[in-house]
């Protein structure tokens, strides 16, 4: 027993070395700061992330932003289904506040991209890779960022600039024009240190989804055909010229000969017009157009069985624009009788039944109210057949019910695009130039378009007949409501029959969305937009 | 003291310490950690491929959350122990508490939560445990024994050097048009547990629900986030037992009431099924039906469905019988019949009041919680 004391002063020994050496033990089970990233596909798994965060949203809720505050798109509910606290309706009659899901969602997915960005740079400039290498890889980045700034700026306006992380301080709202500068400063830095596209598939392919010289030189049309809307001030519409020339000078862009061939579940970097897509897959989650936009009844014509929701389509006023002899743009919509596809784009003389019945399908375009619900036609049979579908993102007949997704990559800039802001800003006062000895005139652009749509030329191009080109060329690609905000249409309504009894919000302030409240909370040197 | 003979026991006791606690966080709480996200895949030359990003936000000054309690208490017997029990109070702070979802902005981090030590909250309280046999004879006895407790919650700080948030939103419960709604509060000078809501003003002349919002002014809209207001508390102010036990002759009986009082309790799931525009396609409560069908806000989780959680329940009651033959082989025999949950006396509307009331989102019942059975037991026990 004497030597109990012992031992346990032995014991008090052995016990205090342990607790007070310091544990390093190297990680080893989880991926953190001190072994990640290292190798080259550690690099290309962590820039992965600016493409994975960009498809997560862009296709549903930023879509949904630019696209549902509009003529384009209306999502009316079905007896309360597709209500959802009023998120669509509230879009349609610009009654969006600073709490709407979309408004926080859309911020926080912007914002996260962008400090994710800053934090890639951080990391690419502390890695060991050689110039080449780096210089390539900051490009891209910096042009990721640059096209997030836009997604931002474009909605919110007034938005903190963060150009570095990690972030000591609560960043301040700077005023949209300051935002403009740095987006537009950035892109010219970049733009050269870029690839371009090549003549290559697999170049190409490598390259695709990822920015490019092109996409840097699109995104600075966006700006400069809308400089007087962000900047308030000078137009900037002879830059948009140049900038289209610059796209023009590689030849390896050009019109593919089919409308349709751009918006396949298949497309891809062999799709000549593309300049910057988001693709997507049924591995690589992010487009619904079918399963939000598309007449469940019709699936098994289109040659799948999955249940979708009936809820999306347009507004009768915005299909009037397509009314064009021989155009077959207007086969990107489904309306009145139904037949089944021939497979390339057109209808056989099939009808399509009601299933189990000999009654033929019919959509009707006219979307009618049902009271007392807001916005909501009803949920019979009739009800769910109100509204023209869109079939421009075709559907992917690969679907499956768990997910209901599409795997048609989403063009963000394209080359028709670039031709119809050439031509607009033409006709807004910049001088026509020649690319390749033709003289490229408003009439000229356009009626590529026409031309390749299989549509009747256009004999005398205006401002007023190049906005419903856009509306005919790009519908539903996420452009509407930036058109009609700088064609200063944006307060235009659109109410339902028979009379509506809730109406749009026609204050400009509408033009810009509210920062999330959520948000102020947590960075009191957020301003509020002016209205909100 | 051995002179006093209406004391048998009297005991003092006080006590302090301080305690470590860093449960429920890992090794890597502290750490930037890489992993993919719910919608992590990309396509990287023309193969579909998985992101790595940054899922937690690093932490480098994450330490332990500590606790120091203080504690008195008396332990007492009198009248040779026919009346003994036992009073206790304490005060027990909770320092560079650890919370992981600490709501940052996405201005600033790329993460919009973290694990950071903030704030400190204190709880003092009274506890008392009260036990007397008032009867005692050769046939009969009774034993009652009753207990008591009473804390108070307050956080009474949320900011560190880092971080000086006024207050964070708790408890989203969802619900149509309610997703990016919170339903309690975490502020200093108030309790966890502090409800946040609308305030519901009845009905207009349509009978649609209205609500006051933040100016004061009523709207029959769906109000905004910032109309929330501090509306009550989901902390009991009183917790209590009581157990009594009858032993005549052969006969024993014990029953044992317990309950709550003072608490509130968000009745979420009947706001959620309170929607008379759907009666046609889905069930609804009776309480629906003195609704109005034009009322297409009846749904909203206001201070409407904030009842009072005040309830009384016998917890327990058994009858028993017990023979002693007069054989070696079988010692004693018992006959018994017990029930339980037995009756709740409560205004509450829902299944049961007695949810959930610990935690950081007490006091909330949004179609989680399944109702106590109540059973009935009878039996013959025996020992050999």
């Amino acid at each position: 027993m004497k030597r109990t004391p012992i031992l346990v002063f032995l014991a008090a020994i052995l016990f205090g070395s342990i607790a007070c050496t310091k544990l390093k033990v190297p990680v080893e089970s989880q991926y953190v700061s001190s072994n990640f990233p290292t190798t080259a596909n550690d690099y290309a798994a962590l820039f992965g992330t600016m493409y994975s965060n960009l498809s997560s949203n862009f296709a549903v809720t930023y879509w949904r932003m630019q696209e549902l505050s509009t003529d384009e798109a209306i999502l009316p509910a079905r007896d309360g289904n597709f209500d959802d606290g009023g998120q669509y309706r509230q879009m349609h009659y610009h009654t969006w506040n600073y709490d709407h899901p979309y408004v926080t969602g859309i911020w926080q997915w912007g914002f996260g991209g962008i400090n994710n960005c800053n934090r890639l740079i951080t990391l690419t400039v502390q890695s060991k890779a050689d110039t080449v290498t780096k210089t390539a890889n900051l490009a891209e980045i910096r042009a990721m960022r640059a096209l997030y700034y836009f997604f931002m700026m474009d909605l919110y306006g007034n938005v903190p600039l963060i150009t570095n992380f990690p972030v000591a301080t609560l960043p301040s709202t700077q005023p949209r024009a300051k935002v403009f500068q740095f987006i537009e400063s950035e892109l010219l830095a970049i733009a050269q240190q870029l690839p371009s596209k090549t003549n290559s598939l697999a170049t190409n392919t490598l390259q695709y989804g990822r920015p490019t010289k092109a996409m840097a030189f699109a995104l600075l049309m966006k700006l400069y055909l809308n400089a007087d809307v962000y900047t308030g001030g000078a137009t900037r519409y002879n830059d948009v010229v140049a900038m289209a020339d610059s796209i023009q000078k590689n030849s390896n862009y050009s019109l593919d000969a089919r409308y349709r061939d751009i918006f396949l579940p298949n497309n891809g970097p062999q799709i000549n017009e593309t300049i910057f897509a988001i693709p997507y897959d049924q591995q690589i989650p992010g487009n619904q157009f079918t399963r939000f936009g598309f007449y469940y009844y019709l699936v098994n014509a289109y040659g799948f069985n999955v249940g979708e929701s009936i809820a999306m389509s347009t507004t009768p006023e915005f299909y009037a624009r397509f009314n064009i002899p021989g155009d077959f743009r207007t086969k990107t919509w489904l309306v009145g009788p139904q037949f089944y596809p021939d497979g390339t784009g057109g209808f056989t003389n099939q009808p399509v039944y009601y299933p189990g019945t000999t009654t033929q399908i019919v959509i009707n375009p006219t979307l009618t109210l049902i009271p007392p619900k807001p916005m909501d036609l009803g949920n019979t049979i009739a009800s769910q057949a109100e509204g023209i579908r869109s079939i421009k993102y075709y559907p992917d007949p690969t679907t499956i019910q768990a997910t209901r997704l599409n795997g048609n990559d989403v063009p963000v800039f394209r080359l028709a695009d670039v031709y119809l802001m050439k031509a607009e800003a033409i006709l807004r006062g910049a001088a026509a130039t020649p690319v390749n000895g033709v003289l490229q005139t408003p009439g000229y652009l356009v009626n590529l378009l026409r031309t390749r749509a299989g549509a009747q030329a256009c004999p005398n191009v205006t401002l007023d007949t190049l906005l419903d080109e856009r509306a005919r060329e790009l519908s539903w690609e996420g452009w509407r409501r930036n058109d009609l905000i700088r064609f200063g249409q944006f307060e235009k309504s659109y109410p339902l029959p028979p009379s509506d009894p809730l109406t749009m919000n026609t204050d400009v302030t509408r033009r810009l969305f509210p920062i999330p409240i959520s948000e102020i909370k947590l960075n009191s040197n957020l301003v509020q937009n002016p209205g909100y | 003291m051995k002179s006093v003979d209406l004391v048998n026991q009297l005991k003092l006791r006080a006590g302090y310490g301080v305690s470590g606690n860093s449960a429920g966080f890992n090794a890597f709480s502290a750490l930037l950690v890489y992993g993919t996200q719910s919608s992590s895949k990309f396509l990287y030359n023309g193969n579909i491929t998985n992101s790595i990003g940054p899922v937690r936000n690093d932490n480098p000054n994450l330490r332990w959350e500590s606790t120091g309690t203080a504690n008195v208490g008396v332990d007492f017997g009198i009248l040779k122990n026919r009346i003994s029990g036992s009073v206790d109070y304490y005060i027990k702070k909770t320092t560079d508490l650890i919370y992981d979802q600490y709501p940052v902005s996405t201005t600033q981090f790329f993460v919009p939560t973290y694990t950071a030590n903030v704030g400190s909250v204190k709880n003092t309280g009274v506890e008392v445990v009260l036990n007397a046999t008032p009867l005692k004879t050769h046939e009969f006895t009774w034993k009652t024994s009753v207990n008591f407790a009473h804390n108070h919650n307050v956080i009474t700080n949320l900011s560190n050097s880092q971080f000086t948030l006024d207050s964070f939103p708790t408890a989203q419960l969802g619900g149509k048009g309610q997703s990016g709604n919170y339903s309690q509060i975490v502020k200093p000078g108030y309790a966890l547990g502090t409800f946040d809501l609308w305030h519901y003003t009845g009905k207009n002349q349509n009978g649609v629900s209205t609500f006051q919002k933040a100016d004061g002014t009523i709207t029959n809209q769906q109000p905004l986030t910032t109309d929330q207001r501090i509306a009550g508390n989901a902390q009991p102010t009183l917790v209590y037992g009581w157990t009594n036990n009858f032993y005549y002759k052969g006969f024993d009986l014990s029953f044992l009431f317990r309950g709550v009082l003072g608490n509130k309790i968000l009745n979420a799931t009947l706001a959620g099924l309170n929607d008379p525009v759907d009666a046609h396609f889905q069930n609804i409560p009776t309480f629906t039906l003195h609704e109005s069908h034009n009322d297409i806000n009846a749904y909203l989780i206001s201070d409407r469905f904030l009842e009072s959680g005040s309830y009384l329940r016998l917890d327990n009651a058994t009858l028993g019988y017990t023979i002693k033959p007069h054989t070696q082989s079988v010692k004693s025999i018992r006959v018994y019949a017990t029930g339980s949950n037995l009756f709740v006396i409560t205004k509450y509307r829902g299944t049961d009041p007695e949810i959930n009331i610990g935690g950081l989102t007490p006091g909330i019942d949004n179609q989680n919680f399944y109702p106590k059975t109540r059973s009935y037991i009878i039996g013959v026990s025996a020992n050999f």
